[in-house]
């Protein structure tokens, strides 16, 4: 059943490439105007299943749905409502950046046609250029003209900043927080998980063709734990500290790590209430949170 | 249907076809506009009886006279028939296979049209560079008949063998369409095509050799356009034609098949 609001689902999305099994009964959700990140290592199953969503791929077995609409039955009718950004961009190298993005755009004649000066302008592209004379960033950013051209409801993009130079990127993420506020549903693949945090409400995690998990980048947040880095003035000036929300203790030198789960006010007014030099607050960065998925499990019994 | 692909298909191979179409319009002035120096020229007819057999066969010399127009048109009319197999096939053979060779495929196969329509527009525009090829070949001829060659002529016999070329080129074109969806390398795939034409011609030097040999002839693409038949009888050759339209329809429907339901990797 395809949920009213979603639009992305997936049932049971499995793929072969003869006996490689390149994905294993994906079950995925995408809501409307939601910034879904898409994440996992090289050869996880990522552009596999975006190149399903695409109609470029199809299913061993399952089903995809964009916009209510099956993709393999009503690929062409979906794709006039999605933008789509490879990962590695190819155009037809003699021809003119100009020239690209007007065929791309020959394919929706009711698209408004100005977004085309106003998407140059702010990426900065020669649309005189021929293609086969542009840098690798400057052929992402064609694409990613290409793919807004049409005021797509839905964005899918594979790895989209990788080539793009960080001032670049910045404009970019501002672009897609504008499409964000529109109403606009991005679905994001990535392996950059800085990014994730940046720019999506919610991520999957793909790995070796299966969904590990699925959450919300704010809740997430809110239950990791925080770690206190207190900087004693000497090791054996360390007191014993016990608390029920310290989970975890790393002493090197002087200095202690104390692993905070959940909210750090009373652990912080037993820590402070003794002597020390400094104390800082951190937070463990996403990637931090998401290498536990991220790497294979040891098989049982297993070194 | 919007034609985006059609148009820019037309776009992309606009110099190949200018190159292709000057070559072959040259062939024609060359060739024809030289018949009457070569028909002329005694010599020249004796050089031509005393040729093996083999080879007289191979130039349709056992079947029409070489001092008249037609028979002399369609025994040189065979290299514009080899010209034309491998313009086609190379135009068709790479068709689909250059966009998965230079990975635009992931561009074009994402556009919001359908797999049949990207399908139809790209062989609509192979098909149209075809019939533009053939009528600027029976341009040329015609010109040179009217403002070079004094001798009688029947118009139709050229006509026929142009369109019975025409016939043998579709039949090429929809194997080239098929080979293009199987194989995913331009080059391999332009390859395969000049093969396959250049084999058929080799099959029909080899079935004049001897007897045994004949069968090959039915590899052969000078079989399927049996010019000797079109200068004896001022007709098509509609069995052999036919043979050709349904090779035309076989393939390009296994082509459309195949490209309907392929995956496509870049």
């Amino acid at each position: 059943m395809v949920g009213k609001e979603n639009v992305i689902c997936m049932n049971d999305l499995t793929k072969y490439y003869g006996q490689h099994q390149a994905l294993d009964r994906l079950n995925l959700e995408v809501e409307k105007g939601t910034v879904y990140g898409f994440i996992g290592p090289n050869g996880a199953g990522k552009s596999t299943t975006i190149r399903i969503l695409l109609g470029l791929l199809k299913p061993t077995s399952g089903s995809a749905f964009i916009l209510g609409k099956d993709v393999i039955k009503k690929g062409a009718v979906i794709r006039r409502h999605v933008g789509y950004l490879p990962s590695e961009v190819h155009y037809y190298e003699r021809m003119k950046v100009r020239d690209v993005l007007n065929y791309a755009l020959s394919f929706y004649p009711d698209a408004d046609r100005s977004r085309l000066e106003y998407y140059l302008d702010l990426f900065e592209v020669d649309p005189k250029k021929r293609v086969k004379n542009l840098s690798l960033g400057n052929k992402k950013k064609v694409a990613i003209i290409q793919s807004l051209l049409h005021d797509p409801d839905l964005l899918i993009l594979d790895e989209p900043t990788s080539g793009l130079d960080p001032l670049m990127q910045g404009v970019f993420f501002n672009v897609l927080k504008e499409e964000k506020e529109k109403g606009k549903t991005i679905f994001f693949s990535t392996h950059i998980l800085s990014e994730v945090e940046k720019i999506c409400d919610r991520f999957a995690i793909i790995r070796q063709g299966q969904i590990v998990a699925t959450k919300d980048v704010e809740s997430i947040r809110k239950q990791v734990m925080r770690i206190l880095k207190v900087e004693y003035p000497a090791q054996d000036r360390i007191p014993h500290i016990e608390h029920e929300q310290i989970v975890k203790r790393e002493v090197h030198d002087h200095i202690v790590r104390y692993y905070v789960q959940g909210k750090i006010n009373e652990v912080l007014r037993q820590i402070v209430h003794d002597e020390l030099n400094d104390i800082r607050v951190e937070e463990p960065s996403i990637e931090e949170i998401f290498m536990d998925y991220y790497q294979p499990k040891e098989p049982e019994g297993g070194k | 249907m919007r034609m985006s692909i059609f148009k820019q298909e037309l776009k992309f191979h606009r110099n190949s076809f200018i190159i292709w179409a000057v070559v072959m319009v040259l062939f024609v002035f060359v060739y024809l506009g030289s018949y009457e120096a070569i028909a002329m020229d005694e010599q020249m007819m004796k050089v031509y009886e005393k040729l093996p057999e083999a080879m007289k066969k191979a130039y349709y010399m056992d079947q029409v006279n070489m001092a008249d127009i037609h028979g002399y048109f369609v025994s040189t009319f065979m290299y514009l028939i080899i010209l034309m197999g491998i313009y086609t096939a190379i135009s068709t053979a790479t068709v689909f296979a250059k966009e998965e060779d230079r990975r635009t495929a992931e561009f074009l196969y994402t556009r919001p049209v359908t797999r049949t329509n990207i399908f139809a527009q790209k062989i609509l525009s192979n098909l149209t560079g075809l019939i533009l090829m053939h009528l600027m070949v029976l341009g040329a001829i015609f010109l040179t008949l009217t403002g070079i060659i004094t001798a009688d002529y029947e118009p139709a016999v050229f006509v026929y063998v142009v369109m019975s070329t025409f016939f043998v080129s579709a039949a090429i074109g929809a194997v080239g369409w098929l080979i293009s969806t199987f194989l995913t390398g331009e080059r391999l795939a332009s390859s395969f095509g000049i093969g396959l034409v250049l084999g058929s011609y080799m099959c029909h030097i080899l079935s004049g050799l001897a007897e045994e040999l004949e069968p090959f002839q039915y590899f052969s693409l000078m079989y399927y356009t049996d010019l000797p038949f079109i200068v004896q009888n001022s007709a098509l050759p509609w069995e052999k034609t036919a043979i050709m339209l349904l090779i035309f329809v076989v393939s390009g429907g296994l082509a459309h098949f195949r490209f309907q339901s392929k995956d496509i990797h870049v």
